[in-house]
């Protein structure tokens, strides 16, 4: 094995951004696991309760982490940015070395993890989950300045609260508009459970604002439970823009708070342009994505195609037919430490189990839809949907039936971040 | 030495069940991210450690009654009788707040 450097350790143990250190020993396989969201940290959680004595290193860009399930219930004022928030102290305590610095790129050839205050992480085989970023740029005029006058929210976080701000700010009657990307990226559901809560916030504190969605494709997921949750809960209040209505939105202005389609203008009193996105840069930097947006893998073990050693999932990933959530990447990041842990062993990893996904949307906070997933590796190595599983939730449900579902959605939200951060 | 012995077949034993992952234990993973932390004050259920029998009666019935009711009700159609008892008999086996 590859162990780390003299000067990676020395570096590592003179770090105030480790948070603990188990001493890194010769002849232990060491496995660096580069990004603390959903995928990440549950790839070094299982990897580190699987295989005690290998060494895990997460590799995080700060020291706490905002999901951006729930970030919407944010944006409606029910719930403050603390609530999901969290720390890395238990992943820690876990056995787990937590690294606070920003991954810079991620060296297959030399098998180390190159951090952007020019430290170096050796490992035997790498595990990258560093999630997306967003393309500015893709929009004419919309770069990280107007970002703060258009917020996207879209990474959870002071952006979140800026746009909650913005929100409670919103002139009587006033507009919001959101722009919405075509596929792919994260949160499939997110923008329209996002114009939802934001309506169920306005609905008692700006009854007669309107949220205009101007979107960059046609139709979306769950279309007919959000419309029908949409005439039921909020009247009148909000209006889809497809893209076959709008043509596409071709610049933004940050400074009139305009969004310009090809067929129309759309003026807001607050503007959320959620813009398209891509792997993140540490990906694309490391040639993790080829000439593309995102990493391609093998669909069984969540190896990269173009780089031996180096295990991509989450977001950064086109992992089979797996939508971007932050279920999907927590199951991907414990399915991939036992195919490493299996291989460590020099066993064969299982590749007949099931991989399920599920993205739950909020409408109100007592009315929850959700979309559900089962996914196997097939017989030429893709991971694809079983045919006749998974699904929607009904339409035309009781009132118990929703309640039920925003119950559950709360419920795996809480376990889940239970078991990665608590 | 005899005893040194006992210790080392313990151990190998043990490497050896930590080296083989079981279909059933990767599938669970998924199961796990809803009912993994087995406290059970959720609307999800803790079912970590329940009896095999009462296990493979609910996913059963999940999948007899078909439908959209639930996930489970869209989950359970994609796996074998066969399956689902490996599944049963994984999470009975499992430490929790249910046994």
């Amino acid at each position: 094995m590859t162990g780390p450097t003299r000067r990676q350790t020395l570096a590592m143990a003179g770090s105030a951004g480790l948070l603990a250190a188990p001493a890194l020993s010769a002849g232990r396989a060491h496995v660096v696991v580069v990004g603390g969201g959903f995928g990440g940290t549950a790839a070094a959680r299982t990897l580190k309760e699987i295989a005690p004595d290998t060494d895990v290193t997460l590799v995080v860009d700060a020291d706490r982490f905002s999901t951006c399930p729930f970030s919407n219930l944010v944006l409606a004022d029910e719930i403050p940015l603390s609530r999901i928030t969290f720390g890395f102290d238990a992943v820690a305590a876990a056995g787990v070395s937590v690294r606070v610095g920003v991954a810079a790129e991620i060296d297959a050839a030399r098998k180390v993890v190159v951090l952007q205050d020019g430290n170096e992480i050796g490992f035997d085989r790498a595990i990258v989950s560093p999630g997306i970023d967003l393309n500015f740029g893709a929009i004419p005029g919309y770069d990280a300045g107007a970002a703060q006058r258009m917020p996207h929210a879209w990474k959870a976080g002071v952006q979140t609260e800026l746009l909650r701000d913005q929100i409670g700010a919103m002139p009587p009657g006033g507009t919001f508009v959101m722009s919405v990307p075509n596929n792919p990226y994260r949160c499939p559901p997110g923008p329209y459970e996002r114009a939802s809560l934001v309506a169920h916030r306005l609905s008692r504190i700006n009854p007669t604002a309107k949220i205009i969605i101007v979107d960059g494709k046609d139709s979306f997921s769950k279309q007919s439970l959000f419309m029908e949750g949409w005439d039921r809960l909020y009247p009148g209040m909000i209006t889809h823009v497809p893209f076959a209505e709008n043509g596409g939105v071709k610049d933004v202005d940050a400074a009139t708070l305009t969004v310009e389609a090809a067929f129309e203008t759309f003026r807001g009193d607050v503007v959320n342009v959620i813009p398209p996105q891509t792997a993140a840069g540490v990906a694309l930097r490391s040639g993790l994505a080829g000439d593309g947006d995102w990493c391609q893998i093998d669909q069984a073990t969540f190896e990269s195609e173009t780089a031996p050693g180096v295990h991509v999932l989450g977001d950064a990933a086109i992992v089979g037919d797996m939508p971007k959530s932050g279920f999907s990447a927590s199951v991907q990041g414990a399915v991939c430490a036992h195919v490493v842990a299996s291989w460590l062993k020099g066993a064969e990893p299982v590749s007949d189990a099931v991989l399920l996904n599920t993205c739950y949307s909020l409408l109100s906070p007592d009315y929850g839809i959700s979309v559900a997933g089962v996914y196997r590796v097939n017989a030429e190595g893709r991971l694809k949907s079983v045919r006749d599983a998974g699904g929607n939730s009904p339409m035309a449900a009781d009132d118990g039936v929703r309640q039920a579902e925003a119950g559950f959605a709360l419920s795996w939200y809480d376990t889940l971040t239970r078991q990665l951060f608590g | 030495m005899f005893k040194n012995l006992i210790l080392l077949g313990f151990l190998f034993m043990g490497a050896a069940a930590a080296a083989q992952s079981t279909t059933a234990e990767v599938t669970y993973l998924s199961c796990a991210v809803c009912h993994g932390d087995g406290q059970g004050d959720d609307a999800i259920p803790a079912i970590q450690g329940r009896p095999h029998d009462m296990l493979l009666a609910s996913l059963s019935s999940f999948a007899a009654e078909g439908g959209t009711a639930t996930i489970m009700h869209r989950f359970i159609t994609a796996l074998t009788p066969a399956e689902m008892d490996d599944l049963a008999r994984h999470i009975s086996g499992l430490e929790g707040v249910a046994q």
